[in-house]
């Protein structure tokens, strides 16, 4: 068990570092909202989970699981919405950079 | 799992010292929102890994107050630019 948390939490981590490296590399800025979708998506679901496992069946592990649902909602539609904006100014300016 | 926690802890401080420097030199105001939103939600993930090493375990509703703080000022201050644009 406790190999199972620390290749979750460990993968979590080095995910998070990844996405961060990845969003200073690329020079689009739509592959950038790519970049951290990851963190926002992947890194949270493998830390949280381990964590999960490692408080066992409690009430933080409800408010864990309750945590990781908020952020995948609010996550991917707070990019989104960016994306929108960003994709609105550049038709108003004629150019997708 | 302490040491564990730490070395995450470790890995999540690193990339925030990345973003931090990468909201630095962004040029463009939807890079650096990208950044924040970026910033807020390892910090989340930095907090529950917190209360797992500490002695006070009470850190899970301190971490959901803050990833819906996070929420709400970026889609605010997504609405502000929305509208700054349109108005141009």
């Amino acid at each position: 068990m406790n190999i199972i948390i620390s290749i979750l939490l460990i993968t979590g981590g080095i995910t998070a570092l990844i996405g961060t490296i990845g969003c200073f590399k690329f020079d689009n800025f739509l592959a950038r909202t790519h970049a951290a979708s990851v963190v926002d998506t992947f890194s949270t679901l493998l830390i949280i989970l381990g964590l999960v496992f490692h408080y066992g069946l409690s009430l933080f592990s409800l408010k864990l699981l309750l945590i990781l649902v908020f952020l995948y909602i609010t996550g991917s539609t707070a990019i989104h919405a960016l994306t929108q904006v960003f994709l609105k100014h550049s038709e108003t300016n004629g150019e997708i950079k | 799992m302490s040491e564990i926690s730490m070395l995450v802890i470790l890995l999540l401080s690193l990339a925030l010292v990345i973003s931090i420097f990468r909201f630095i030199t962004a040029n463009e105001i939807y890079t650096k929102i990208l950044t924040v939103n970026l910033i807020g939600t390892k910090i989340v993930l930095l907090i529950l890994l917190v209360g797992t090493v500490s002695i006070e375990k009470d850190f899970t509703d301190i971490a959901m107050v803050y990833a819906l703080i996070n929420f709400i000022s970026t889609i605010a201050i997504l609405k502000y630019y929305e509208d700054k644009e349109a108005s141009k």
